[in-house]
């Protein structure tokens, strides 16, 4: 890690230690602040991200003992370091017990303040690179089981097979709630890159430069509120897989950027002009038609050959409905576990509903309708009764339904507009991208 | 690059600021030279810790010292013999202004005798060179490096010194071209 980037806050009523502690490690070339308090010292830990602090045990008001305790109860990662004038063992053993690192007497032997700093940012990097191997562990056994007995899915499964171990570009396509973050999950638990994180990135949930800043991460003061430096997700990705969920949703500039760093995998954070690198793989997801964006001009033709490399197209449900009954028994086990409840299965009736019903939402429809089948089941089975199929089942919509009137009101908006999609989101008083995410949900097509 | 000026205060042998001088003008390629400044030592005198505080002489040549406010451009490096201190330090072996344009070195701690070791002018010399150069890099603004080798690397004893070299390496060398 930067030296620049690993801040020390020294807290201290003495101005001249303050000054003097600052300047010693702003000579090493570390990021610095100082605090004259205990509560200007909250102050600053709450604003930004500190790696180590130095604090005083003697300063009138809250002492350093006193503090200590405050911060141990919101932030564990801190490394703090006690400063004291007399070091009794009293002090010093109360000071390690409330989660202390070290403690040192003024003056302080600069060689053993230096070593002291070394010493709490190796234990500090151990505890966070065990933190990311658990995350990583925890990641890999819950990163979920692909169910599915289905030829499609047994294809599916072919695929990521067959892909995972390479380093190739993935394109996983399907609807909405089909599972593509599970094959991406898969397809990085197979690959060598098993061991560092997945990292993925939601395009379609946010406005272009939160995106970018999201990607890419910023510099301080790269523009307002952004009061610290923070890493992006391409930087955090290094070594693992970059899982870009809805890319089809990204915007031109971004996806101008995005390409630049696929290719060179390279990049700088936004306001900032150092070159970094970054060793990531991409696999990535849509359920919109690119082919189309592309003819449209609304996606960029040389991103989209970049992406799609090896496609894994996802079946819907209703074109798998062989994998129903096993779906529906596996959430039916997962959520007995959760809410340790002893369901046996489900009623002939139930079952046949299910294997009727088209769910538009795909196996997460499918696992939230188990979810609450469970929740409101009092018996060993769930009955038809319990599960809230009703509408879709029978394929009756009255149209009186909300979704239903806000379907109707955005189609007729578009078609004033003649589909203009800035011109309607702002009728509409709504951004774009929730305007494209609702005629996507929606299904709508301009009338040729 | 910046003129340096050198002012032994309190009595450094004229022999040693002499032989700073040659090095000096090779690693920082400028003029160098020696004046007269004077200071009462005792002022700076902690007769709780017996040493001397950095931190109050850096800040006494920077306010008193004519040439600095005569040629803007100048930077000045106090050359003592007194064990140097800033308070929540035990010791410094010198103390600089990052980015401005004094600095105090004091080669005290540098002689091998401190250590029960014979004299060694020629071991003085380089200890003094390396830690002068040193402090004059911080007020060039460069930070400690992390190459060993390298002079801006951070020496709290002796032999920390003894492992460095009197020039910058590659990065530091070019950071000071730039900041120079």
């Amino acid at each position: 890690m930067n030296k620049s980037e690993i801040g020390i806050l020294v807290v201290d009523d003495e101005l001249i230690v303050r000054e003097s502690l600052s300047k010693w490690f702003r000579e090493d070339g570390f990021r610095v602040d100082a605090a004259e308090n205990a509560a200007a010292a909250l102050r600053k830990l709450q604003a930004g991200p500190w790696n180590i602090m130095l604090v005083d045990i003697k300063m009138p008001g809250m002492d350093g003992i006193e503090l200590l305790q405050r911060v141990r109860q919101t932030n564990k990662e801190v490394v703090i370091i006690v400063i004291t004038a007399f070091a009794t063992v009293d002090t010093a053993v109360k000071a390690l017990k409330e989660g202390a690192f070290d403690y040192i007497t003024k003056p302080i032997d600069p060689d053993y303040l230096d070593h002291m700093v070394d010493k709490a940012l190796q234990q500090q990097l151990l505890v966070r690179e065990n933190q990311k191997l658990k995350d990583t562990v925890s990641e890999l056994s819950e990163s979920g089981e692909i169910i599915g007995e289905s030829p499609e899915m047994k294809k599916v499964m072919d695929l990521v097979h067959t892909v995972a171990p390479t380093d190739t570009t993935v394109m996983i396509r399907g609807e909405s709630g089909t599972g593509k973050e599970l094959v991406a999950r898969a397809i990085h638990a197979g690959s060598p890159r098993k061991y560092f994180p997945i990292v993925t990135v939601n395009c379609g949930a946010m406005t272009e430069s939160l995106l970018e800043s999201e990607l890419f991460g910023h510099e301080r003061g790269a523009f307002t509120g952004a009061q610290y430096r923070r890493k992006g997700k391409v930087e955090l990705a290094d070594g693992g897989t970059l899982f870009l969920d809805e890319v089809g949703n990204i915007d031109t500039k971004t996806q101008m950027d995005l390409l630049r760093v696929i290719e060179t995998k390279q990049f700088t954070r936004v306001g900032g002009t150092e070159i970094i690198r970054s060793d990531f793989r991409v696999v990535c997801a849509t359920n919109k038609d690119l082919e189309g964006a592309v003819r449209e001009g609304t996606f960029r033709e040389d991103l989209y050959y970049r992406l799609n490399v090896f496609t894994i197209d996802l079946p819907p449900l209703r074109g798998r409905r062989g994998d129903i009954a096993n779906l529906a028994h596996y959430f039916l086990e997962k959520f007995s576990r959760q809410m340790n409840k002893k369901v046996q299965g489900f009623s002939p009736e139930a079952m046949q509903a299910l294997k009727a019903h088209d769910w538009p939402g795909n196996v997460r429809e499918l696992e939230n309708a188990v979810e609450r089948a469970m929740v409101v089941a009092q018996g060993d089975l769930i009955e038809r009764s319990h599960l809230p199929l009703h509408a879709v089942v029978t394929g009756q919509r009255d149209g009186k339904r909300l979704e239903d009137i806000e379907q109707r009101h955005i189609e007729q908006v578009l078609r004033d507009n003649a589909w203009n999609v800035s011109r309607s989101a702002a009728v509409l008083d709504i951004d774009r991208v929730t305007l494209y995410h609702k005629i996507e949900k929606f299904g709508l097509k301009r009338e040729q | 690059m910046k003129a340096i000026h050198l002012l032994p205060l309190g009595g450094p042998s004229p022999d040693l600021v002499e032989a700073l001088s040659g090095p000096l003008r090779q690693t920082f390629r400028t003029r160098v030279e020696t004046h007269g400044f004077s200071l009462d030592p005792e002022r700076f005198f902690d007769e709780g810790r017996s040493q001397y505080n950095s931190t109050r002489i850096l800040m006494h040549v920077k306010n008193h010292y004519p040439a600095l406010k005569q040629e803007p451009g100048i930077c000045t490096l106090a050359l003592v013999p007194f064990d140097l201190f800033i308070p929540i330090l035990t010791y410094v072996f010198g103390e600089a202004e990052v980015g401005g344009n004094v600095a105090v070195v004091s080669y005290h701690r540098l002689a091998p005798e401190r250590y029960g070791l014979p004299p060694d002018n020629p071991l003085l010399l380089d200890r003094f060179v390396k830690e002068v150069v040193h402090e004059l890099g911080h007020v060039f603004s460069l930070i400690h490096c992390s190459v060993q080798s390298c002079v801006m690397h951070s020496s709290s004893y002796v032999e920390d010194i003894d492992l460095k070299e009197q020039s910058f390496c590659r990065t530091c060398a070019s950071e000071l071209a730039l900041r120079s």
